[in-house]
């Protein structure tokens, strides 16, 4: 299956942005963050009419949305399911989102939905599968997405590192890559990659959009064990990959990740601001 | 060879630890790999909690959350979005144990269910008093057909639940007592963004499934019953009635 016209994964003006909830519509309408953008999960949205619905196609008349799939399984046993990808795509259409963006893991199998991110096999024979659910994904949505690092608890039985493999992916699909700090520093963590290495190998023009989050440790395992809750502050160590990161890639879309035990929005809008002054530095004469 | 998916689904779905060496290195891997099955668990029960939250409120949430794993391991989810998960929840729900002691519940799902159908189901326009006297007055008449909002929902209920069910609703929740059979309908619709409800007379169910069923007010009429009571607040004569439909929101202009 040919891939879709090449676009540009990322656009010239790059700013901050923040995980929306329909708790946070009115604040997010009222916000005076100047280039504050969006993003939801499309899946939470894919009902008719209503007003989750609505508030999030009238946000969507002010500010930048980008879409950030859960469902897709684009990496599991089956393609990706066909109506899932129509009702993606019509929300697409109605929303107008600037970017699109989808997990590199697994969730469905013979037909059951298994609502989590599951890891995938660093295999040929599951990077061939994550490569056609991609293209199936690209070709429905008739534009290029943006895939996901994972959040790895355990080392998966693996031919090639991570960054090698989602880099395998784009060479093949022409997509880009979200680069999940959180995950990242969370992996490696969890279960000893470097994280520096793993950014330093991608080259800069692939990656589309940067998220961070939250993450809380193990309720049985303590820190030993840290997983990827999105349910409180950006960590310190998080920010300082993050500031690695945009010394390697350049200023990209960076997404404030929360979507549990929600703050008042200006709080995260705090957040919002600290990263956004974070590209605000890139731009500074001295980085030129 | 071993199929890595099949090895961390049989984990997530049935807890079948024996295929995860086949997805993961180092030993053990079940003991992190919990992880997944509680999530995957997690999730399916706060989409029926939040599909079902009068149901969850009147079980408690030690029964709520045994129902739903029972539930869940019966009927995992199909579909890539879990909003819409538990379609079939009312009546599974008829066939468990905690159903037969206390019948009510099935309803409370029910009505639960066809709340968030009628909140996510389509947005429209009803015809509105003004809309419908300029049509008259410029000579243009009735609409040809008029019809209820496709997120109306007509709901058969079996036992006196429909106050108890609001009650809830509205966080007013005390201990669920036991309720008598009664055969019933209520009607749920929205003419903006806030579901709107209520209890149906025998011949108002009759009047809505008719209306429902055909998209014509003639047909539905046939079943119009005036009323006999001295209550004001009851419609009198069809026209009345029709007034009603319009104030409430409910009816549609058709192509």
């Amino acid at each position: 299956m040919s891939a879709p016209e090449p676009q540009p994964v990322f656009r010239d003006e790059v700013a901050a942005g923040v995980s929306l909830k329909p708790q946070h519509f009115e604040q997010a309408m009222a916000s005076r963050a100047h280039e504050i953008w969006f993003e939801v999960h499309p899946e939470n949205y894919l009902m008719q009419g209503g007003p989750r619905r609505r508030g999030l196609r009238q946000i969507a008349a002010d500010r930048d949305i980008s879409f950030h799939g859960v469902g897709a399984s684009l990496g599991g046993p089956d393609l990706p399911d066909t109506d899932h990808l129509k009702a993606i795509r019509q929300l697409v259409d109605d929303i107008k989102p600037v970017r699109l963006s989808e997990h590199a893991v697994w969730s469905s199998i013979d037909h059951t939905y298994l609502a989590e991110l599951l890891p995938l096999p660093r295999t040929q024979s599951v990077l061939s599968n994550l490569v056609a659910g991609v293209d199936a994904y690209q070709s429905a949505m008739g534009r290029t997405i943006l895939i996901e690092n994972p959040t790895n608890y355990l080392t998966v039985h693996s031919d090639m590192d991570e960054a090698d493999f989602l880099l395998d992916v784009s060479d093949r699909t022409g997509c880009g890559l979200l680069l999940d700090i959180n995950n990242l520093y969370l992996s490696a963590h969890n279960i000893g990659i470097d994280p520096k290495a793993y950014i330093d190998a991608l080259p800069p023009g692939k990656v589309g959009e940067i998220h961070i989050a939250g993450f809380d440790a193990d309720p049985q395992f303590g820190n030993r064990l840290l997983i990827d809750t999105h349910a409180s502050a950006v960590a310190d160590p998080v920010w300082s990959l993050l500031d690695y990161a945009l010394a390697h890639l350049g200023p990209k879309p960076i997404l404030i990740e929360r979507d549990a035990n929600l703050p008042e929005f200006s709080t995260l809008e705090q957040e919002v601001l600290r990263a956004q002054r974070m590209l605000d530095r890139l731009r500074e004469p001295d980085h030129a | 060879m071993h199929d890595p998916y099949r090895g961390l689904s049989d984990f997530v779905l049935n807890g079948q630890a024996s295929g995860l060496h086949h997805v993961f290195s180092g030993p053990q891997p079940e003991q992190i790999a919990i992880l997944y099955r509680n999530g995957y668990l997690r999730a399916c029960r706060e989409a029926l909690e939040a599909r079902f939250p009068a149901v969850a409120s009147a079980m408690g949430e030690v029964e709520f959350r045994k129902v739903c794993t029972a539930y869940v391991q019966t009927s995992p989810p199909r579909q890539r979005t879990l909003t819409g998960y538990g379609a079939d929840f009312p009546d599974w729900l008829s066939t468990e144990v905690c159903s037969l002691m206390n019948p009510g519940l099935v309803d409370l799902a029910r009505l639960d269910g066809a709340w968030l159908d009628c909140l996510f189901g389509l947005d429209e326009n009803p015809l509105t008093a003004l809309q419908l006297n300029q049509r008259i007055q410029s000579g243009d008449g009735l609409p040809v057909s008029l019809r209820l909002p496709r997120n109306a929902r007509v709901v058969a209920l079996d036992h006196s639940v429909f106050d108890v069910w609001l009650s809830i609703r509205q966080g007013e929740s005390g201990a669920w007592v036991p309720t008598q059979p009664e055969a019933s309908h209520a009607l749920l619709w929205r003419p903006d963004m806030t579901v709107l409800s209520r209890q149906l007379d025998a011949w108002e169910a009759r009047f809505y499934l008719s209306f429902q069923a055909t998209d014509s007010l003639e047909e539905a009429a046939e079943h119009f019953l005036p009323a006999t009571t001295n209550d004001h607040d009851l419609p009198i004569t069809l026209e009345q009635y029709f007034a009603r439909l319009i104030e409430s929101g409910l009816l549609i202009a058709g192509d």
